[in-house]
């Protein structure tokens, strides 16, 4: 069953002197459970598509449901992940969780207990009450997935969540993320530029063309890749050609035309 | 440790305790010899006794005035306009800056005259403040109030907007309001820049005062120096500006401390 539903999505941004289209027409869906990726060239529109997705811009045509509602406004149900963790620095690793709790006024015992617990998860629980400035990148960005999961969203947006960490820090966590997520039962869609990321995490992977942004093509991930974690998939005798076969394709897209 | 190792270490902190006591040593030599050459150079007729008075004269009339205790009319009353100048200017310019915060229609239309206010010389409105507030303390608090608050406003407005437009996005994407973005992000986020601006403030609101006392008083420091100046008793002029550096030094100081207190979690 599809928890988003993207139709014919268009999105133009305005300033004084000009219409830039940003999104030319955009249909997917991702289902329940299920990890969908969008990769293409930088600057081609897949952040803009999160934000709408999210609720955060509004979409200038088209439809953008969660089930059967549209998405009109920020929703508990969706949580998003920045590039960087943006903590706030002034907060301890507890508060920055629980300043989730405060905002969606659902701050209470049971779901204080329920954060700790995926604080544990993470291998944090001894940092609770430690500075963002005492943790590494990493770990940091565990705490922002924790914040994120706080309020309990059904569909996780993930904007490239790894790009600003080292590269086995990197590994890592999308193992632990992916894995976290599979457990929860999460839906998650990753915007990232990370051809291998992309391969590794995902169940299916949708390509995107230049400014303005079509969805060029859209890769099945095999099951024998799907079903091993992202670090085990990396290692399968396939992923190579899975990789070159995505690889072409982005290198084949039309150059940029504005 | 290693005993050779102990003993370089042990020379190090004496070294270094000596180079601290060295400094201070030298600032009270520097003080002392300050108002000695002021005492000799009175006394030898240098400099014109009359007007610049010596130590043992400001000396005299010090202990005269702690004695009769009009010396502490005038400080209490200064240090009281000072300090509500001060509290004034600061509480009022964050709160003229969160209201530009949040209606930014407002701020954009009010801009030019902002900085109209932050660029005419306060102290030209002095008259029209004692014709407002009348020739009493209203009008000289009101001058140190005024004096702080338009750069004030600036200063944190400016922080305000400064805020990491992604720590605000982390809130937006969990669906916050208006006021819960400057609860939780935008007012911690600019929390240095307000504990700095209680700094410059001090500064600002001892200018005010003084200022304002020249024009509308008859009580505190900045009163006495222009009476002072007026009688002919510079006596009493000299006595007052020592008081007023020392006492804005204090004043200064137990801000500084405040700051390191408030920032004691930040780093």
């Amino acid at each position: 069953m599809a928890l988003l539903t993207l139709r014919d999505v268009k999105k133009h941004f305005f300033s004084q002197n000009d219409v830039v289209e940003a999104i030319r027409n955009v249909n997917f869906t991702v289902d329940t459970g299920e990890f969908v990726s969008i990769i293409g060239p930088s600057g081609c529109g897949k952040t803009t598509i999160l934000s709408l997705a999210a609720g955060l811009i509004e979409h200038s045509e088209g439809e953008i449901l969660l089930q059967d509602t549209p998405i009109t406004k920020t929703n508990t149900n969706i949580g998003y992940m920045l590039q960087q963790d943006y903590l706030f620095p002034w907060l301890t690793i507890g508060q920055n969780i629980d300043m989730a709790l405060n905002i969606i006024k659902r701050k209470n015992k049971k779901n204080q207990a329920y954060t700790r617990e995926l604080l544990a998860q993470m291998n944090l629980s001894d940092r609770e009450h430690d500075m963002p400035s005492e943790l590494s990148g990493g770990m940091k960005q565990r705490v922002a997935l924790v914040r994120t999961l706080a309020a309990k969203p059904s569909l996780l947006l993930l904007d490239e969540p790894f790009s600003a960490l080292d590269f086995q820090t990197k590994l890592k966590l999308e193992d632990l993320i992916h894995r976290t997520l599979k457990e929860k039962e999460k839906t998650a869609l990753l915007v990232t530029h990370d051809i291998s990321e992309a391969i590794a995490m995902s169940d299916r992977i949708l390509l995107l063309t230049h400014r303005p942004a079509e969805i060029k093509k859209h890769f099945k991930i095999p099951e024998e890749l799907r079903e091993r974690s992202p670090l085990d998939a990396r290692q399968h005798p396939t992923f190579q050609d899975w990789f070159q076969l995505i690889w072409k394709e982005l290198e084949n897209l039309e150059p940029e035309t504005t | 440790m290693n005993p050779k190792l102990h003993e370089q270490h042990a020379k190090f902190r004496l070294q270094q305790k000596r180079e601290k006591w060295y400094v201070v040593i030298s600032q009270l030599i520097l003080l002392i010899t300050f108002f000695f050459l002021w005492e000799i150079a009175s006394r030898f007729n240098w400099i014109d006794p009359l007007i610049f008075s010596s130590p043992s004269n400001v000396w005299g009339l010090f202990i005269e005035m702690t004695v009769n205790g009009t010396l502490y009319t005038h400080m209490g009353v200064t240090l009281l306009e000072t300090i509500l100048g001060f509290l004034i200017g600061t509480i009022g310019g964050i709160l003229m800056a969160a209201f530009l915060w949040w209606f930014p229609f407002l701020s954009r239309v009010l801009d030019p005259y902002i900085v109209a206010l932050n660029a005419t010389p306060k102290v030209a409105l002095g008259p029209m403040l004692i014709v407002i507030f009348g020739a009493n303390m209203t009008s000289v608090i009101a001058m140190g109030v005024l004096i702080s608050i338009i750069v004030t406003t600036l200063v944190i407005y400016g922080a305000f907007n400064e805020t990491d437009k992604n720590l605000i996005k982390v809130v937006d994407t969990f669906g916050a309001s208006t006021l819960q973005k400057f609860y939780y992000v935008i007012l911690p986020a600019s929390y240095p820049s307000m504990v700095s601006a209680l700094k410059v403030n001090v500064g600002l609101a001892w200018v005010g005062v003084i200022v304002g006392e020249y024009l509308v008083s008859n009580e505190g420091l900045g009163y006495m120096i222009i009476y002072g100046f007026q009688v002919f008793n510079f006596n009493m002029v000299m006595l007052s500006l020592v008081l007023v550096v020392i006492l804005a030094t204090l004043m200064y100081q137990v801000v500084a401390i405040l700051e390191k207190f408030l920032m004691r979690k930040r780093r």
